[in-house]
C-alpha cells in the first residue's frame, strides 16, 4: 500500500501547509498568534491564478501572491502590533475577509461561480530532477514535483539557518522566550513582529499559489479548505521549531495522500476528506497528554 | 569625587510617596548596601536609577555631571547595570547569546560570529574572575551561575555601576561566598557596588557602607564596620508602633485550621514548602510574617485550594480538606482576601455590586433556587457600600474606576459577609492608603472578636505586630519561630525574616 | 484608576438630581463612546467597501440604495431579512454564551449541521405522533449539538487541547460526516442533487408569511433570546458565567468550578447552535441539503455579531438584524445591478476589524500554546 506514488504525493501536498507554517513558526517565535494564515493563503492562491491567467506566467503568478501574501499579513500587523488588536479577533477576521474579497473578485473579474478554471492559466509544471529521477523508488518519490515544491523544502533549511544562525533569528529566539527581557536589551519588538508578519504573508502567499497553479490549475471558492489551521496545529506540535514543523506537516501530508488513496479504493471522499482533519486532532492529543500536567488547579 | 550622586530623589505613585528626598552617593571603588523592608523604596530608587522611570524631582550625577534617562537604553549607555532580583534570562539560550543579545557580534552583516562571542565573554570572564562556561545552555545552569551571566551582562555592556537587586535571596550559603568574592574583586578594580538587601548578616559580610530606608526616607547611613545588624535593624524597622488596637483579651477557642507537614517541591533546589505545620484557633489573629518569597503564597494557594501539596494535610474545623474543592472549603466556613486584587479579588470591567455579590449568588438574600434577584443584589451591594464606607458614586459602577483602598474595601466587604469562622487575609492592606488600612485592620479585629479564626499573612512587620495574637515566621519555605505578639520583639522578628539566626554564617562570611 | 469619589453619597436614599446625572453618567457614557466608535467603524467600512465597488465599475450610491431597499423596501424584504436572521441571530447567541464564558468556540458551524442532521434523521427514523416527534426532534438537535461542543470542551479540560483548535477542526469533520450520511444513507433517490427526500407535511414548522420563507422559527429564536437575557441576568449560573468570563481566577477563587463551567457552557453553546440547525432544516429547507447550511455562513455571520454585540443577547439581535439586512439587500442587489452578493461578506469583515481594533474578548488572554 504505501508505494512511491503515495510517498510522492505525501511530499507534494505537504507544501501548502508547511510554507504556511513556516511563516507561523516565525510569528509564534515573536509572540505573535497569527491564525490568519488561512485567509492570507486563500488571496494568495487567487492573486496566482488571476495573475497567471492576464499575465501568461505562472512564475508571475507565485511572484504576485507572493507580494499580496506579505501586503495582506502586514495589515494584519497594523491591527495586532500597532492597535493592539485581539489576535484571534483580527485573524478571523482577515480570514472571513479574505473569503468575502476572493468570492466577490471571482465573480467580478471572471464571472464565475464556484470555481474559475481557464485554459489560459499558466500552471505550475511538475519538473523532472535530473539524475534523481532515474534511481528506483527513491527517483519517484522525490522527482516531478513544481518548484514551489522543492522550495518549500529548501525553505525548512533556511528558516533554520535564520533562526539559529543569523542575528535576527537569536532575537526572535529571545522574544519568545521573554519578551520583557529582550526588550530592555534593546530589541525593537513592533519591528521585529512586522518582519515575522512579512514573512508569513509571503510565504502563505506562495503556498496558496501551489494550491492554485500548482496541486490544480483553478481557483475554486473557499479552496484553502482548512489548511491554514492544519498549519496552526502544525506549528504546536512541532514545538516552533523547523524540523518539527516539517515533521509534523509530513504527518499531515501523509494523511491526506492517504485520504486521496482510500477514496480511489472505494472510501466515501467524504469520509476519506475529514482524515486529514481527524488525524490533526488526534495528534494534537497526543501531545498534550504527553505534556506533564501543570499542578494548578486554575488553569484548567 | 563621587562617582554617582543622587539627590533629592522623590517618587510618587498616586497617593503613595515611594521615596521622600533621598540622598544617595557613592564612591568608586565602594560596596554599598542599600537596606530596608519591603516597600521601603529601594527598588523604587535603583529603578529610577537605572532609568526605568523618571523620578519627579532631584537629580543624578555621574561623575559630577548631571545626567537624564529616557530610559534604561541610556542608562547603559552611560555605564549602569542592574542584576534584578527575577533575572531576565533566555533559558534556551547559551551563555554566550544571553550575555551579548542585542549587541551581537556579527560576520556578513546578518549572521551571528558565534566564535567571536564566545571568544569575548570567556575573556571577560576571565578579567574579572566570574568562572563560567560559554557554551552552557542557560536552562541547565544552577542559580548562582545564572546570576554570573547577569553580572557579565552588565559588563560586557561597560558597566562602571552595577546594581543587585536582592542577589541572594535565591542563593546557596556556598553560592553567596563565591557572589562575594566576585564582588570585592569587582570592586577592586574600581566598580562601584550598590547591593540592595534585606539579609543583614550578609550587609554586615560585604559592604563598606549602607544606607537605610524605611518608608521612602533615608534613616541612616552607616559606616558598616562601625555597625551591627540590629543598628540596622533598628532603623530599618523602626519605633513607630502605627496602630494600637483595642482589643478583648485574648481567649481562643478550638483550633479551626489546621496544616500539617506541607511539602511542597520544585524541580532540583530545595523545596518551596518544607515540612509546614502550624494551627490557628478560633477567636485568634495568626500573623504569618516573612519577606516575599519564601513560600507564603504557594501556602496560601495550597490552604485556599488553587494548588495541591505534595504532601501533608489540612484540617478546617477538624474535618480534613485536603482533597476538597474550593467551594467545599467555603462552604466549611473560610473566607480569602487573595495578594492581589486584581488578579483574583476582582473583576475591573464587571460592576462593584457583581464583584460584591459574587459567591453569594445562591444564597438568600441573592439567590433563591438558582435565581438572582437583581434589587436583592443591589440592596445588598449598596447596603455593604454603606458599612465599609465604600466611596464610588453607585453600585453600578465598573469596578476599575475605584481607587486601589475602595476596592480592596470592596474585597474585604465580600469576604467578610460570609458566615465564615476561618479568614485568610493575603496582604491585606497592600496598596492601600492610611485610611482604608485602618478601617481594614479594624474590622479583622472585630472578626477576631467575633471568635473567627483569622490568618493573616503579611511582608509589613508592623502590620503584624499591631494585629497578631501569635506570630510565625516563614523563611526558605519553613517556619523558623511561632511566638506570643506580646513577647515579640520586633527586632527579633526582623533577624528571624532576614535569616539572621543562622549563627554559623557570620563566620562563613568573615 | 484614581477616581476618588469625594462627595458622599448615601445609596439607600433616593438619589438627589446631581447624583443622580453622575450615576447615569457613569455607565451611560461608555456606552456612548462604544456606540460612537461603532458608528465610526461602520461608517468606514461601508466606505471601503464603496470604493470596491467603485474600483470594479460600478456606481456604490446605487448599490447601497439597492441593498436597503432589497432589505426593507417591501414586506418580501423585511420577511427575507428576518428569515435569514433568525439562524445569524441564533448562531450569534450560541457563539456569544460560549465568549461570555471566556470560551472561544469557533465550532458553531459544524454543531448546527450535527444538529440539523440529527433532527432530520429522529423525523424519519422514529415512527410516532407529531407532537411528540416535534419535541423528540428539536431535544435530538439540541443534544447532537451540545454533545459534540462538549467533546471540544472535554478535551481542554482534561487534555488542555485549546477549545479554539478543536472546535474548528471538528467542524471540518461534521462537514464530511453529515455529506457522507446526506450521501450514503439518506439520499433523495432519483434526484439529480445531493439532498434528503423532504420531511413530511405535518412535521415542517409552519410558514407564518405565505410566500416567503419565514417559519415558526422566529417563535423560538425569539424564545432563546429571552431565555438567555433571562439566564445571563436572573440565574446564579448566568451570573457565574458572566464572572468566569470576566476574571476567571477571581470566579474560581469564589468557588466557581472551572471544569464544570467550561463542560456546560459548550454543552449549552453547541445545544443553541443545534436548535439552530432545526430551524434550518424543518422550518427553511424541509430536508438536509449537501451544503445549505454552512454555505450562506450563518456561523461566522453570527459570531461577528456576537463581537460587536460584546455578547450581549440584545445587541446580538440588532448586529444579527442588521448583517441580515446587508446580506439580504445585497442579494437584491446583485439581481438588479449585478454586483456580486458576496459583496457584503467583505464589508461585514471590514467592520470587524474596526470594531476589534478596540476590544479583544473581554477577559480572554490568549492561552499559552507552546
Amino acid at each position: 500500500m504505501i508505494d512511491a506514488s503515495l510517498l510522492n504525493s505525501t511530499f507534494r501536498l505537504i507544501a501548502p501547509i508547511l510554507l504556511a507554517a513556516l511563516g507561523g513558526l516565525l510569528c509564534e517565535r515573536v509572540l505573535v498568534f497569527n491564525i490568519a494564515l488561512e485567509g492570507t493563503m486563500l488571496l494568495g492562491a487567487f492573486t496566482a491564478v488571476a495573475v497567471s491567467f492576464y499575465m501568461g506566467s505562472s512564475m508571475a503568478g507565485v511572484l504576485a501572491a507572493a507580494v499580496v501574501g506579505l501586503l495582506f499579513s502586514l495589515l494584519l500587523g497594523v491591527f495586532v502590533v500597532r492597535l493592539r488588536s485581539d489576535a484571534i479577533v483580527a485573524g478571523i477576521a482577515m480570514n472571513l475577509f479574505a473569503s468575502g474579497l476572493t468570492i466577490f473578485l471571482l465573480r467580478r473579474i471572471f464571472g464565475a461561480k464556484g470555481y474559475f478554471k481557464d485554459p489560459a492559466i499558466v500552471g505550475l509544471n511538475n519538473l523532472e530532477i535530473p539524475i534523481i529521477s532515474e534511481i528506483p523508488y527513491i527517483g519517484d518519490i522525490l522527482s516531478g514535483h513544481t518548484w514551489v515544491v522543492y522550495l518549500s523544502w529548501v525553505l525548512v533549511i533556511v528558516v533554520w539557518i535564520i533562526l539559529f544562525k543569523q542575528v535576527i533569528g537569536l532575537r526572535m529566539r529571545g522574544v519568545g522566550q521573554n519578551d520583557f527581557a529582550a526588550e530592555t536589551l534593546g530589541v525593537n519588538m513592533s519591528r521585529i513582529r512586522y518582519i515575522a508578519l512579512a514573512f508569513a504573508g509571503a510565504l502563505c502567499g506562495i503556498a496558496g499559489a501551489q494550491l492554485s497553479l500548482g496541486q490544480v490549475t483553478l481557483f475554486a471558492e473557499n479552496m484553502s479548505s482548512g489548511r491554514g489551521w492544519i498549519a496552526v496545529v502544525a506549528v504546536m506540535l512541532g514545538r516552533d521549531h523547523p524540523v518539527g514543523v516539517f515533521s509534523a506537516s509530513l504527518l499531515f501530508g501523509f494523511a491526506e495522500a492517504v485520504s486521496f488513496r482510500l477514496q480511489g479504493m472505494m472510501l466515501p471522499h467524504q469520509i476519506a476528506d475529514t482524515i486529514p482533519y481527524l488525524i490533526t486532532l488526534i495528534a494534537l492529543f497526543i501531545m498534550q497528554i504527553t505534556r506533564s500536567r501543570r499542578n494548578s488547579v486554575i488553569t484548567n | 569625587m563621587f562617582e554617582l550622586e543622587m539627590r533629592g530623589i522623590v517618587k510618587r505613585f498616586g497617593n503613595l510617596t515611594a521615596n521622600a528626598d533621598v540622598n544617595f552617593s557613592v564612591k568608586k571603588g565602594e560596596i554599598r548596601a542599600l537596606v530596608g523592608e519591603n516597600g521601603a523604596g529601594k527598588t523604587t530608587l535603583m529603578r529610577i536609577l537605572f532609568g526605568l522611570y523618571p523620578q519627579d524631582d532631584g537629580e543624578i550625577r555621574l561623575r559630577g555631571q548631571v545626567v537624564k534617562f529616557h530610559g534604561p537604553r541610556d542608562a547603559i549607555f552611560n555605564g549602569i547595570g542592574m542584576v534584578h532580583q527575577h533575572f531576565m534570562l533566555f533559558d534556551d539560550l547559551t551563555v554566550t547569546e544571553n550575555v551579548v543579545f542585542g549587541k551581537e557580534p556579527r560576520h556578513w552583516g546578518l549572521f551571528f560570529d558565534k566564535r567571536k562571542a564566545e571568544q569575548e565573554v570567556e575573556e571577560l570572564g576571565n578579567s574579572f574572575g566570574l568562572r563560567i562556561d560559554p557554551a552552557a545552555l542557560l536552562g541547565s545552569l544552577a542559580v548562582g551561575e545564572r546570576q554570573r551571566v547577569e553580572i557579565l551582562k552588565t559588563l560586557y555592556r561597560g558597566a562602571n555601576i552595577l546594581i543587585l537587586d536582592e542577589p541572594t535571596a535565591v542563593l546557596t550559603p556556598q553560592e553567596r561566598d563565591d557572589l562575594f568574592v566576585i564582588l570585592r574583586r569587582l570592586a577592586d578594580q574600581g566598580k562601584v557596588i550598590i547591593f540592595i538587601s534585606h539579609k543583614l548578616p550578609e550587609v554586615m559580610a560585604i559592604s563598606h557602607t549602607a544606607t537605610v530606608l524605611r518608608h521612602g526616607i533615608v534613616t541612616g547611613n552607616v559606616n558598616t564596620a562601625e555597625s551591627s545588624p540590629s543598628d540596622l535593624a533598628r532603623l530599618m524597622v523602626g519605633r513607630e508602633v502605627l496602630l494600637n488596637f483595642e482589643r478583648r483579651p485574648q481567649d481562643p477557642g478550638e483550633e479551626v485550621l489546621s496544616i500539617r507537614n506541607l511539602l511542597l517541591t520544585q524541580s532540583s533546589s530545595r523545596p518551596i514548602l518544607n515540612d509546614i505545620s502550624f494551627m490557628v484557633r478560633a477567636g485568634e489573629i495568626v500573623g504569618l510574617a516573612g519577606v516575599a518569597g519564601n513560600g507564603q503564597t504557594d501556602l496560601v494557594d495550597i490552604i485556599v485550594g488553587l494548588r495541591k501539596a505534595d504532601q501533608g494535610n489540612i484540617t478546617i474545623g477538624g474535618q480534613d480538606v485536603t482533597k476538597k474543592s474550593i467551594l467545599q472549603r467555603r462552604q466549611m466556613g473560610m473566607s480569602y482576601i487573595p495578594e492581589d486584587r486584581y488578579q483574583r479579588g476582582l473583576a475591573v470591567e464587571a460592576s462593584v455590586a457583581e464583584n460584591l455579590a459574587l459567591g453569594f449568588q445562591r444564597k438568600p438574600p441573592i439567590g433563591k433556587r438558582g435565581l438572582i434577584r437583581p434589587r436583592a443584589m443591589q440592596r445588598w451591594a449598596n447596603n455593604l457600600i454603606n458599612i465599609y464606607d465604600i466611596r464610588v458614586s453607585s453600585a453600578r459602577e465598573a469596578a476599575g474606576n475605584l481607587s486601589g483602598g475602595n476596592l480592596q474595601k470592596v474585597v474585604v466587604a465580600r469576604e467578610f459577609s460570609h458566615d465564615s469562622r476561618l479568614i485568610i487575609a493575603d496582604q491585606p492592606t497592600r496598596g492601600v492608603d492610611i485610611s482604608a488600612i485602618e478601617f481594614i485592620h479594624k474590622r479583622i479585629i472585630e472578626r477576631r472578636d467575633a471568635g473567627d479564626a483569622v490568618l493573616l499573612v503579611s511582608a509589613d512587620l508592623d502590620e503584624i505586630m499591631s494585629l497578631s495574637d501569635r506570630i510565625l515566621v516563614i523563611s526558605e519555605g519553613r517556619i523558623v519561630t511561632d511566638v506570643l505578639a506580646k513577647e515579640a520583639d520586633e527586632r527579633e522578628l526582623g533577624l528571624f525574616m532576614t535569616g539572621g539566626h543562622h549563627a554559623t554564617m557570620k563566620e562563613n562570611l568573615q | 484608576m484614581t477616581a476618588d469619589h469625594e462627595h458622599d453619597n448615601t445609596p439607600s436614599d433616593p438619589p438627589t438630581s446631581t447624583s443622580a446625572k453622575r450615576w447615569l453618567q457613569s455607565p451611560l457614557r461608555k456606552w456612548r463612546e462604544e456606540i460612537t466608535s461603532l458608528l465610526i467603524a461602520l461608517f468606514s467600512s461601508f466606505l471601503i467597501g464603496g470604493m470596491l465597488i467603485l474600483l470594479s465599475g460600478d456606481n456604490p450610491l446605487l448599490a447601497y440604495a439597492a441593498i436597503v431597499k432589497g432589505a426593507f423596501g417591501d414586506s418580501f424584504g423585511i420577511a427575507s431579512t428576518i428569515t435569514r436572521g433568525l439562524p445569524i441571530i441564533g448562531a450569534g447567541i450560541a457563539t456569544g454564551w460560549a465568549f461570555k464564558a471566556g470560551l472561544i468556540n469557533l465550532g458553531v458551524e459544524g454543531q448546527l449541521l450535527l444538529g440539523g442532521m440529527a433532527a432530520y434523521i429522529v423525523a424519519v427514523s422514529v415512527p410516532l405522533s407529531p407532537i411528540l416527534l416535534l419535541s423528540l426532534t428539536i431535544l435530538a438537535s439540541m443534544v447532537a449539538g451540545g454533545l459534540w461542543s462538549m467533546l471540544s470542551g472535554w478535551l481542554e479540560t482534561q487534555f488542555d487541547v485549546p477549545i479554539l483548535v478543536s472546535s474548528l477542526l471538528m467542524n471540518f469533520l461534521a462537514i464530511g460526516l453529515v455529506s457522507y450520511m446526506i450521501n450514503f444513507h439518506f439520499l433523495e433517490v432519483g434526484g439529480s442533487r445531493s439532498q434528503t427526500p423532504m420531511i413530511a407535511d405535518i412535521q415542517r414548522l409552519p410558514r407564518l408569511v405565505p410566500g416567503t420563507s419565514l417559519s415558526a422559527g422566529l417563535y423560538l429564536i425569539i424564545g432563546l433570546v429571552i431565555a438567555a437575557m433571562f439566564m445571563l441576568r436572573r440565574t446564579a449560573h448566568g451570573f457565574e458565567l458572566t464572572m468566569f468570563g470576566a476574571n476567571r481566577e477571581f470566579a474560581v477563587s469564589t468557588g466557581v468550578n472551572p471544569v464544570r463551567m467550561t463542560l456546560v457552557t459548550m454543552f449549552s453553546s453547541g445545544m443553541i447552535a443545534g436548535m439552530v440547525g432545526f430551524i434550518l432544516v424543518f422550518g427553511v429547507h424541509y430536508r438536509m441539503i449537501d451544503g445549505a447550511l454552512t454555505g450562506p455562513g450563518y456561523a461566522w455571520t453570527g459570531m461577528m455579531a456576537a463581537i460587536i454585540a460584546n455578547n450581549n443577547p440584545v445587541g446580538i439581535v440588532v448586529g444579527g438584524l442588521f448583517f441580515s439586512a446587508v446580506q439580504t439587500g445585497s442579494s437584491a442587489m446583485e439581481r438588479t445591478h449585478g454586483i456580486p452578493f458576496e459583496i457584503s461578506f467583505v464589508v461585514q469583515a471590514i467592520i470587524i476589524l474596526l470594531v476589534a481594533s478596540r476590544k479583544g474578548f473581554s477577559g480572554l488572554k490568549r492561552k499559552d500554546t507552546t
